[in-house]
């Protein structure tokens, strides 16, 4: 698979730099859906998922023309999350209610206590009781984080499939060579960080996860500190990829920034406060987001900002719901004082939060490079 | 459930195994063993709805129910054991009590065999 | 919640002390053990029925 991803990607540079730059054609309407046709859009298109097709049909989008495309408005994408959201809250809220049920068994033997004598039958109940508490939630949350590394690299394919539609596109604009490049470097890095959260930083969230389990069903063997200790170093790597894509956005000032309005400002604050670990390094980049998103005037890059967009809704939701569920748990074990359950999902909620931040900045990596991508394509 | 019944009844039965203990030590660690017997099981009939609530919770999630039932018969297998080894250590018998607690403690770890593979089992995926 | 178990347990208890100790004081101790006996005997089959009741409880409640 990495092999073929970089030969799309030396194609690509070699077909900008050897073909002839076209003239632009007369009727915008004409213009654009002969880009399409010429840049092969609907192959790539025909190569995304197709639940995703399917929910953008669901919207309205055939991605076939511009007018179907406008009906890609807020409105529809807001009912898109709510059903999503509907459809992915029952296994959450079932597997919470178990784990309530588990909590309130365990406190019922809690108030058998004996004060005096030891509590070596407490502890025991205690085991069991967390024990069951892994099973419940853990199946789920290995299957929501399978979910999200799957998405991830589908993502990416996708990525790979739209980069040679760019490469006409650009070419097709009668763009210079040299910004083409800076793009192609731009490319290299969203992949890379697609990549390395696929196969580097998935398999460390599971492998936390494995030892929150173990730590917390074996309360002599102190293994909490390797936990934390894999923690800090996926959301170090992270915070530190984050950055450093920022950083080349800036550098590259590529795309104008927007003026620093109150709704900026909101937006950055909220980004800031509400995306886990990797939030302060990302906030600074919504601006540049949001003056990509004043570009997506184009057919092909307008529908493949919507199918990222769609296809990364859904593990985003599921992580952000799983991630309460584990909070909520978290309040009751600690109310009727269960230390040894009160830790496991501590540990479920923390790996959650951190593969929300995965995904969002695989997203984020994403979507950025496409927009930069249709800027230097279409502006000429 | 009537608390002051139990509250009564306890602090009865302590007072008259107090007394007998002078006299016949073995009839007050009877009468703390009667009385113990009684509010547990007016405890346990009691909480009936809540243990039922807390397995039908148990059931909604998409496990398997062996899972809950586990649990269930080793918050049981708890309650009699800390009753019997209370009951002993009242006695004066700390030895059988700990004997006791250790034959418990067996018990719902072998009950619990099943749980404990299938957890295995998860965190050996999630390694791998 | 019968506490007139309890009060029973006590009576038999304060009833097999005190013809325990007159029995010993009229000399007649081979008398005194049996009564002894035969007064933890009946309270431990009396305690032994709520054992089982008790039993029979937990069974069905927790279903072991």
């Amino acid at each position: 698979m990495k092999g073929k991803r970089i030969a799309a990607i030396a194609l690509m540079l070699v077909a900008v730099i050897i073909f002839p730059f076209y003239a632009a054609a007369a009727d915008t309407d004409s213009m654009l859906s002969g880009q399409y046709r010429k840049s092969g859009a609907s192959e790539a298109y025909s190569k995304t998922p197709n639940d995703v097709r399917k929910a953008l049909g669901n919207m309205g989008v055939a991605g076939n023309d511009a007018k179907s495309l406008s009906k890609f408005t807020p409105v529809s994408v807001f009912k898109y999350i709510t059903s999503t959201a509907k459809q992915n809250m029952k296994s959450p809220l079932r597997a919470a209610a178990a784990v309530l049920g588990v909590l309130l068994a365990c406190a019922l033997l809690g108030a058998m206590k004996n004060s005096f004598g030891e509590k070596s039958l407490d502890t025991v109940f205690g085991l069991v009781s967390t024990l069951c508490i892994a099973a419940v939630l853990l199946v789920p949350v290995t299957k929501c984080v399978s979910f999200c590394a799957r998405v991830i690299s589908d993502a990416s394919r996708v990525m790979t499939a739209f980069i040679p539609v760019f490469a006409a596109l650009g070419t097709a604009s009668g763009h210079p060579a040299s910004a083409v490049v800076f793009q192609g470097l731009l490319l290299t890095v969203s992949q890379a960080v697609s990549q390395i959260a696929a196969n580097g930083f998935v398999p460390m969230v599971d492998m936390y996860l494995a030892f929150c389990v173990v730590g917390a069903i074996s309360p002599g063997v102190n293994i909490g500190s390797i936990a934390s200790f894999m923690r800090k170093i996926v959301s170090f790597a992270l915070v530190l990829c984050m950055t450093v894509f920022t950083g080349i956005l800036t550098v590259q000032s590529v795309i104008s920034q927007a003026s620093d309005n109150v709704a900026a400002k909101t937006a950055k604050f909220v980004v800031g406060s509400a995306v886990p670990v990797i939030g302060s390094a990302v906030s600074d980049a919504v601006n540049t987001v949001m003056s990509c998103a004043n570009l997506m005037r184009s057919t092909t890059g307008a529908l493949s900002l919507m199918v990222f967009i769609v296809m990364f809704l859904p593990p985003v939701i599921d992580c952000l719901m799983w991630m309460l569920v584990a909070d909520v748990s978290v309040i009751f074990a600690d109310m009727l004082g269960i230390g040894q359950a009160s830790g496991l999902l501590k540990a479920v909620s923390e790996a959650m939060r951190l593969l929300t931040a995965l995904v969002f900045s695989a997203a984020l990596a994403m979507i950025v490079s496409v927009s930069i991508m249709l800027l230097t394509g279409m502006s000429g | 459930m009537n608390i002051f019944t139990v509250v009564g009844l306890a602090v009865t039965a302590a007072i008259l195994a107090v007394l007998l203990r002078q006299y016949k030590p073995e009839y007050a660690m009877l009468t703390g063993l009667a009385a113990g017997i009684m509010i547990l099981v007016y405890v346990v009939v009691a909480s009936k709805p809540v243990i039922s609530e807390a397995s039908a919770l148990l059931g909604k999630a998409n496990i398997k129910s062996s899972y809950g039932m586990i649990l269930l018969k080793s918050l049981g297998i708890c309650f009699v054991a800390q009753l019997a080894s209370d009951a002993c250590r009242d006695a004066g018998e700390s030895a059988i009590a700990s004997k006791i607690e250790l034959a418990g403690k067996f018990a719902v770890i072998i009950i619990a065999l099943p749980l404990f593979e299938q957890v295995a089992e998860l965190a050996i995926k999630l390694l791998s | 919640m019968d506490i007139n178990f309890i009060f029973k347990i006590a009576a038999i208890g304060i009833i097999v002390a005190v013809l325990n100790q007159v029995l010993i004081r009229t000399g007649r101790e081979e008398q005194a053990t049996m009564t002894t006996l035969a007064g933890l005997i009946v309270v431990l089959f009396m305690i032994v029925q709520q054992i089982s009741r008790l039993f029979d409880t937990i069974k069905t409640v927790f279903r072991l």
